[in-house]
């Protein structure tokens, strides 16, 4: 089976280009599967392991091809600028899309302000809620539609034109069927992978050595930097406890979104000093870096229904996480990862926790095996692999 | 019972009682401040306890699933006699559900307070009595020398 696959790849600063490269190098390595990539224009895919092993074309090349495959696959997340150019190919060679975030409003609205076609937008609106209104776009674009978002998702007509949808988690699963209840939806989990070309991961002690951060606690918390991700209460519970236990460090491995001041967070709680920031990084060196961390945080509410998947692959180094108990991590079971509620207590809890953590070296040291065993159990990337290609396969038949 | 499940469980019984103390000694601190997940909670109540009979239906493409979706919408129209009463009737309870968990709310955030004012009052007065026993206690030993 030939299949064309529309995906970002590094150097696009998004998780989905990392997922996608171990999905795709895992797939491919099935028997009688072999995938081309397809990408946006403008920029040239930087892994080298993933530049010599699959074709790689921009989407304007796909229509003179289309005769070559047997299958389309599009990894969607809600970011214009990444998944932007996929939008028309979805509608014109429906295939399998794998819906990373449960909203693809802000991407649809977003592509149709960049290619001045707000009628697009609002046809979309219309078949979706039977509502045309431009209100929805001016709150939203003004950073006051969070609920609307939800509310108005705007998948229905991707997902109607689509043979079959896949995403990670049994919540998403149920939004979009209650939605789109004609839809083949699949729940297939992340897999967990490390970066393919990355080199082989040295002992966790030679790792921090190498850092200089031995005989340090080490938190730290990855990915896109955003108010929803509630640093300042990662920051403010790392204070409660570097107080305590001054031989203590908070990496923080991403970019901070534009208009956030977290820097300015951090010289106001005193902890220049304990912070390392070091901004967006590619993903072998990112998972280095998370590698060294005795306890991992990745807070994020409210969220937008996708699974995230740095907590899956911190878990999946054996690193001790905390996340948020929300619904698209439901599956994780509290013991092989720590779940705290988002609510008042959060800041508190997790206070409670780290400084537990810190004083308690071989409960933090479970808590990671337990994760790491529950991540090779589950998450196993060569069976996910198989469960994407076995569903395709389904949907063509 | 696997050794994996037997540890996740183990720790989750640990992690447990570290967020417990936690959010008592949280609530401790507050003493009976407005909660902003009781505001949250009672709003999201609130935003869902519409239910909406007649939800829009999307014409999806293809002869066979535009049939379907005729007949979904048939159907529900056909129904429509029996459904829209329970609804109606749902959408009443959820009001009064709302409003009767509104006004415990409201009574349940006084009683916190009145609670935390007669707790500070009583640790006032037992921190005066500690202090007459104190004086009492250093009198007695100054009369028996």
């Amino acid at each position: 089976m030939r299949i064309a696959f529309f995906t970002p790849l590094s150097p696009i600063q998004s998780a989905i280009s990392d997922y996608s490269e171990g999905l795709a190098l895992a797939m491919s390595n099935i028997a009688g599967i072999e995938i081309d990539l397809f990408i946006d224009e403008g920029y040239q895919p930087d892994n080298p392991v993933i530049a010599e092993r699959f074709q790689i074309y921009t989407y304007r090349q796909f229509e003179q091809r289309v005769g070559d495959y047997d299958a389309t696959l599009y990894a969607l997340g809600d970011h214009s600028a990444y998944h932007g150019y996929m939008l028309d190919f979805v509608h014109n060679y429906p295939g399998v899309v794998i819906l990373h975030d449960v909203t693809l409003h802000r991407c649809i609205l977003q592509a149709a302000l960049n290619r001045r076609n707000l009628r697009a937008y609002l046809d979309d609106l219309e078949y979706a809620y039977a509502v045309r209104d431009l209100r929805l776009a001016g709150q939203i674009q003004a950073g006051f539609g969070h609920h609307l978002i939800l509310e108005y998702p705007l998948f229905e007509r991707i997902v109607d034109n689509s043979r079959g949808v896949i995403v990670h988690n049994h919540h998403a699963r149920s939004r979009i069927l209650s939605k789109c209840p004609n839809a083949s939806v699949q729940c297939i989990f992340s897999p967990f992978f490390l970066p393919p070309g990355m080199p082989a991961l040295a002992s966790r002690a030679q790792q921090r050595a190498q850092m200089g951060l031995e005989d340090y606690f080490v938190v730290g918390s990855f990915g896109l930097f955003v108010a929803d991700k509630h640093l300042e209460d990662c920051l403010s519970a790392f204070a409660h406890v570097a107080h305590k236990h001054p031989r203590s460090k908070y990496i923080l491995g991403g970019q901070v979104m534009e208009g956030y001041d977290l820097v300015g967070q951090i010289k106001k709680m005193g902890l220049e000093d304990q912070v390392i920031i070091t901004g967006w990084l590619p993903p072998p060196q990112f998972v280095q870096r998370m590698y060294a961390l005795d306890v991992g945080i990745h807070l994020r509410y409210p969220h937008v229904g996708g699974t995230p998947y740095t907590p899956l692959r911190l878990m999946g180094l054996g690193v001790c996480t905390i996340v948020s108990d929300i619904e698209p991590l439901a599956e994780l079971p509290q013991g092989a990862c720590i779940k705290i509620a988002p609510d008042r207590y959060q800041a508190d809890t997790l206070a409670a926790l780290l400084e537990y953590l810190a004083e308690h070296p071989d409960f933090c040291r479970q808590i990671g095996d337990n994760g790491r065993q529950f991540i090779a159990r589950h998450h196993n990337v060569d069976q996910i692999a198989q469960q994407y290609v076995d569903f395709i396969q389904s949907v063509l038949s | 019972m696997d050794q994996l499940t037997d540890n996740i469980a183990n720790a989750a019984q640990t992690l447990q009682e570290i967020i417990q103390t936690a959010r008592h000694r949280h609530d401790e601190s507050c003493q009976g401040m407005a909660s902003a997940a009781q505001v949250e909670a009672l709003r999201l109540m609130q935003h869902k306890a519409w239910v909406e009979a007649q939800g829009y239906i999307t014409w999806p493409p293809g002869v066979g699933r535009k049939l379907v979706t005729l007949w979904h919408k048939l159907i529900r129209r056909a129904l429509a006699w029996y459904i829209n009463p329970i609804v109606r009737q749902q959408n009443e309870f959820n009001l009064a559900a709302f409003q009767a968990t509104q006004t415990l709310s409201d009574e349940l955030l006084e009683l916190r307070q009145r609670y935390w004012q007669e707790r500070a009052a009583q640790m006032a007065r037992i921190d005066a009595l500690a202090a007459q026993l104190d004086a009492l206690q250093h009198q007695l030993e100054k009369d028996d020398r």
